[in-house]
């Protein structure tokens, strides 16, 4: 071995006679494996967090979650559909969606895909926004997890009795000084999900839950975000970046719209806070 | 779900050269480069819908490259696979001194440490240029520039390939 001509054909010759056989059914088999594990893991912590939160506090400051340790969501663009429709209090929610989002971590050598799920039951559903490391597919980073009482008209309730509730939930993941990705969910079904601020208008994509008859948005756009904790003091805020979101059923026609307020727009964790950017 | 035909094919198109890699970079233990593949395959599969239309063989190689290289990792090592087959397949034929290069190069890339070795196999094997190597490796160019040239001055030196050293201008 002279020189690195040499170092390449040795190499090559080395690894020729090397046999390796992997099966794609093997591969399945393994995956099915991991999959079985990761959500056994995922199903068992919310099924603890669930059963700790009173019904009373089920709308409130985001719930930040140890990694979960669930796969990533495997449907990229609009998710899988969860559990067969019924609408049923007691059915199990279960979709998850891959934004698309990804977010580099340089200094945790990765980058991590924003994924949203609906998770929980039809009468107790809850939001979820995390980070899938695309390293090894798993959600392992801190998962901003959202309760939302259901009122008995399908809609989202307030933090009183009294107050009026609401269609509309959404989390904005701030991603740069003008960079955000907003998603949430109508409680209703929507043909199509507007957002906008600073007087841009975006579309957002959509995917429906047959089982509670919510919609799932998001869309990541040019937008400055929202300051942090804006909908969470006793004082309204007013500006200067609002964000309006608007529910279009299927001949086009506004069927809900809210601009601000404390379910829109909440706060998400990701990855890199308390990092450098 | 992943399509199954487009994945079967990617599996048996990708496997060879996927086991070659992983044998390289485990300096010739079969049964882990195997387990490497599986594990590559199985990280793809999950991620099939998103990396599909994009370098899914990439993905597989870096998956590949990190699984081994990444210390932290080895330490959870995933279970031993059992094996009925030999690390070393006869095939009859030995051409003069083939089996003994064979042998006498795995043993100096066992010399390497893992990351050493990657870099090698990356540049080398899969002609990688440095940038990309860097990238694949999440570190930096002169991490590997001088990783590099490291790995070369001990296989250069190595009692193994004695006979058969690197030259230095070589080293690019």
């Amino acid at each position: 071995m002279r020189n690195i001509d040499d170092l390449r054909q040795a190499l090559a010759a080395e690894s020729a006679g090397v046999v390796i056989q992997v099966s794609p059914e093997r591969v399945r088999r393994r995956a099915r494996a991991v999959r079985t594990r990761r959500n056994t893991t995922v199903v068992g912590l919310l099924a603890v967090v669930a059963m700790a939160v009173p019904g009373v506090l089920l709308v409130g400051r985001p719930i930040l979650a140890p990694g979960s340790g669930a796969s990533c969501p495997t449907s990229a663009a609009t998710g899988e559909p969860d559990a067969k429709p019924s609408g049923e209090p007691g059915t199990q929610l279960d979709q998850s969606i891959g934004t698309g989002v990804l977010i580099p971590v340089p200094e945790r050598h990765t980058q991590v895909e924003v994924v949203i799920k609906l998770v929980g039951t039809v009468q107790q559903p809850a939001f979820v926004v995390g980070f899938c490391d695309l390293n090894d597919s798993a959600v392992r980073w801190p998962t901003t997890i959202m309760y939302l009482a259901r009122a008995p008209d399908g809609t989202i309730s307030g933090k009183y009795d009294s107050d009026p509730h609401f269609r509309f939930f959404s989390s904005q993941v701030a991603l740069g000084p003008d960079d955000v990705l907003d998603a949430g969910v109508y409680a209703g079904s929507a043909s199509r999900v507007t957002v906008t601020s600073e007087g841009r208008e975006s579309d957002a994509a959509t995917a429906h839950s047959d089982a509670s008859g919510w919609t799932l948005f998001w869309v990541w756009r040019v937008a400055a975000p929202l300051p942090p904790g804006y909908n969470s003091t006793p004082v309204t805020y007013t500006g200067p970046e609002v964000l309006t979101l608007t529910a279009y059923d299927g001949s086009g026609r506004v069927q809900d719209t809210v601009t601000g307020g404390f379910l829109v727009g909440n706060q998400v964790q990701d990855p890199r806070d308390n990092l450098p950017r | 779900m992943p399509d199954p035909e487009a994945f079967d094919d990617f599996v048996r198109a990708c496997s060879v050269r996927l086991g070659r890699i992983g044998s390289l970079l485990t300096g010739g233990d079969v049964a882990r480069a195997e387990d490497l593949v599986a594990e590559a395959f199985t990280r793809v599969y999950l991620a099939w819908p998103r990396i599909r239309a994009g370098d899914a063989f990439g993905y597989a190689r870096r998956t590949m490259v990190n699984l081994h290289t990444d210390w932290w990792r080895r330490q959870v090592r995933g279970p031993e696979v059992l094996t009925d087959r030999p690390p070393e397949l006869a095939n009859g034929v030995d051409p003069p001194g083939d089996l003994a290069q064979r042998d006498s190069l795995f043993r100096a890339l066992r010399r390497l440490t893992r990351r050493e070795r990657a870099v090698v196999v990356l540049r080398y094997f899969a002609d990688l240029t440095e940038q990309d190597t860097a990238e694949e490796l999440g570190i930096s160019l002169g991490t590997v520039k001088s990783t590099n040239a490291r790995a070369l001055a001990k296989l250069r030196v190595s009692p193994d390939l004695v006979e058969l050293a690197v030259s230095p201008q070589e080293n690019s």
